[in-house]
């Protein structure tokens, strides 16, 4: 225990005199401002698509549509919408004429569509089309009408219309869950990359600086084992980030969730980093060849962000990269969904994981690092 | 006489910078980030809708018609369905049940996705009715999403060359190249245009490589290239940041992480910053050099192409000057 002490102490030191621990609290700032008072709740870059009207036909589709859109989004004439619609990125124009019984609609979109999303948005307005026609004719009456328009009356029938006429029935398989704020929604990601990876980059910097020290070949004379080795490291490395993490989610998240289940995660997920981190250092002798490497995997690393913020792709490339799971397990816990069993299952996953890791450092600063000359 | 005392210098830093392989993993990995972003945001960018449908009891025309509005993932039975829709990733399920269709969610998902599936599914399995939406395709090439993204793989781009910079710095310092510079006819300007000179360089052809990647030949590279020379002033400041102050290699890894937020998160925040609150970010040089960028790939803004890109050269010579008040001290050149 007396050695594996003395060896934390060293690597706490070599952290020390190179400015590391001051950069833990710096970032933890910087991310908690970020977080509180940069990043908005709702943020407009996400929004709905920019929507522009142009409606030669009857006045029932310009009263039906000012109950979602407002008179910004209407235009005078089809030149005027094509040209909104030109300059105005992520943005739609609907151009109609007739009435309700013989429509014709007109879909202008500016060419970056796939497939698939222009079929979606057909099908919105075929959907909106076919129910408008369903509409009793006072309600019609009173679409047509110039004045007056009751807008609760309109979204009374939209209502009426999504109860009776739907094709099938809804089940949620876990109760409805409430929105998560854009800026806290951030966290989950921001922690994959700080955190998590976060061990990659100080595992590494200890062995580099123990290699421009000599201290490994000092070390190799000494009684203490390879396991102490890493060890030491492994503790020191868990031990911030435990520090970290927990100091970004008090001051943006506050009490709000489990903590024991943060603890757990961010353990084995930081672990797993440490783990890496120790096993390619190995492979280089200045920290500037290992750069652009660990670059690299922070960013295979990030890329299960592109799933986290648009669920509905999560190609299998992505989803077997570790920090997949990692990151909605983060959202998990974070924001709850009652997902029963998944800690679970993901801890004993990270655990093998991680055992995995272990066992090829162990044998790579055993055989490789330890046995180094120069 | 200066000019051949900064060539020489640019000479010498650009075969010191050969030397090892890293530099040619800084010019590739730009590149493997634009190769993989193309691949992967038009699939990001397509409606990707997963219906999880049960096989043994939904009927095959509904599932071939469902398979034109996004993926479809069959299963048999009820149960293997509902595990499905446990998974992390947004599906919809679909079940028939006593005769009539049930669409299953976990509860999870954002309500624009489940009104988007519900209006799908209405559709398909309620109305045979044909209504014809005619479609006009104004062919603008630019995409949303591509255009941000593009933005800050160029921010990257000139990052990468300056943390290049700051090593190589480092590098000077470490072996005490630059106490040698110090006793030369090579002063701190020079020594400070030299770096950026190199810079542009590797800037130049790592963007231009990672933009024809993402765009093809679609944008205008004269501007481009007027950007990069626009922004090298925040190369040079980040790089003698990290450079000037850390005396290893490994404290200017920690520097480098601690400034990179403000060099990559103004660019990014930007983005997503009401326009109203934006003011907060004008000291930044790095946000005019997001504007200038944004100016090329997106279309005029506010504040045009040519007044960002001054903006950003001026603002970020103010602050290299007052930085160079300390590094000068640390570089010890004339």
């Amino acid at each position: 225990m007396k050695k594996l002490f003395s060896l934390v102490i060293q690597d706490i030191k070599i952290l020390f005199r190179n400015l590391i621990f001051y950069l833990i609290p710096t970032l933890a700032v910087l991310i908690i401002v970020i977080i509180n008072w940069v990043i908005p709740a709702e943020n407009e870059i996400m929004s709905d698509v920019n929507v522009y009207i142009y409606n030669s036909g009857s006045n029932i589709w310009t009263n039906m549509l000012m109950a979602e859109f407002d008179e910004e989004n209407f235009v005078d004439s089809y030149e005027e919408l094509k040209t909104k619609v030109s300059e105005t990125s992520q943005s739609m124009g609907i151009k109609i004429e007739g009435g309700i019984q013989n429509p014709s609609i007109t879909l202008v979109h500016r060419g970056t569509e796939s497939e698939e999303m222009l079929k979606l948005i057909t099908t919105t307005f075929e959907y909106i089309v076919i129910n408008l026609k369903k509409l009793p004719p006072d309600i019609i009456s009173v679409l047509e009408g110039k004045e007056n328009i009751d807008f609760n009356k309109i979204d009374e029938y939209q209502d009426f219309l999504v109860e009776n006429f739907k094709g099938y029935k809804t089940e949620n398989l876990r109760s409805k869950s409430e929105r998560v704020p854009d800026n806290k929604a951030a966290l989950p990601p921001i922690l994959i990359l700080e955190i998590v990876l976060l061990g990659l980059m100080f595992g590494a910097i200890m062995i580099f600086q123990e290699k421009q020290e000599g201290s490994i070949k000092a070390y190799r004379i000494t009684p203490g084992s390879t396991l102490m080795y890493i060890a030491s490291k492994y503790l020191v490395n868990i031990s911030l980030s435990l520090v970290y993490g927990f100091l970004i989610m008090v001051f943006t998240m506050g009490f709000t969730f489990n903590y024991l289940h943060f603890l757990i995660l961010t353990l084995l997920a930081s672990s797993l980093g440490t783990l890496i981190g120790l096993s390619i250092s190995v492979f280089f002798k200045e920290i500037n060849e290992f750069l652009p490497i660990m670059m690299l995997l922070l960013f295979i690393g990030g890329v299960p962000a592109i799933s986290y913020f648009s669920p509905s792709f999560s190609p299998f490339v992505i989803s077997i990269i570790p920090t997949y799971q990692i990151i909605f397990g983060y959202r998990e816990i974070l924001f709850p969904t009652g997902k029963e069993g998944f800690l679970l299952n993901m801890s004993l996953i990270l655990l093998v994981e991680n055992i995995v890791l272990f066992v090829i450092s162990y044998l790579l600063i055993k055989f490789k690092l330890m046995r180094e000359r120069g | 006489m200066m000019i051949k005392r900064m060539y020489y210098f640019i000479k010498k830093d650009i075969r010191n910078s050969f030397k090892d392989s890293a530099v040619l993993i800084y010019v590739l990995f730009p590149i493997i980030i634009a190769i993989v972003l193309k691949l992967i945001i038009p699939g990001i960018e397509s409606a990707n809708i997963t219906f999880v449908i049960d096989e043994t009891s939904v009927n095959k025309q509904i599932i071939d018609t469902l398979d034109e509005y996004g993926y479809i993932e069959t299963y048999n039975g009820v149960d293997k369905v509902k595990k499905r829709i446990n998974d992390f990733d947004d599906v919809t399920g679909l079940i028939k049940e006593n005769g009539e269709y049930k669409v299953i969610y976990e509860g999870n998902e954002s309500e624009n996705y489940t009104e988007i599936t519900g209006v799908v599914l209405n559709r398909v399995l309620l109305s045979t009715e044909e209504v014809t939406i005619k479609l006009e395709n104004l062919n603008i090439t630019k995409s949303f999403i591509f255009e941000y993204i593009a933005i800050i793989v160029v921010v990257l781009c000139i990052l990468f060359t300056s943390i290049m910079g700051a090593f190589n710095i480092v590098d000077e310092k470490e072996h005490n190249t630059v106490k040698a510079l110090g006793v030369t006819p090579l002063n701190l300007m020079e020594y400070i245009i030299s770096r950026a000179i190199i810079m542009l360089v590797f800037s130049t052809i790592i963007t231009f490589i990672c933009v024809i990647i993402m765009f093809g030949f679609n944008i205008n590279y004269l501007n481009m290239f007027l950007a990069i020379i626009f922004s090298l002033g925040i190369g040079v400041l980040f790089s003698f940041i990290v450079g000037g102050f850390a005396k290893s290699e490994i404290e200017a890894l920690g520097l480098m992480k601690m400034t990179g937020w403000l060099v990559s998160g103004i660019p990014i925040g930007a983005i997503f910053i009401p326009a109203s609150w934006q003011w907060t970010l004008y000291i930044f040089p790095n946000y005019w050099m997001f504007n200038t960028i944004k100016n090329i790939f997106i279309g005029p803004q506010e504040v045009g192409f040519l007044l960002s890109g001054i903006i950003t050269l001026a603002s970020s010579i103010i602050f290299i000057i007052i930085l160079m008040k300390f590094v000068g001290k640390q570089l010890k050149l004339r």
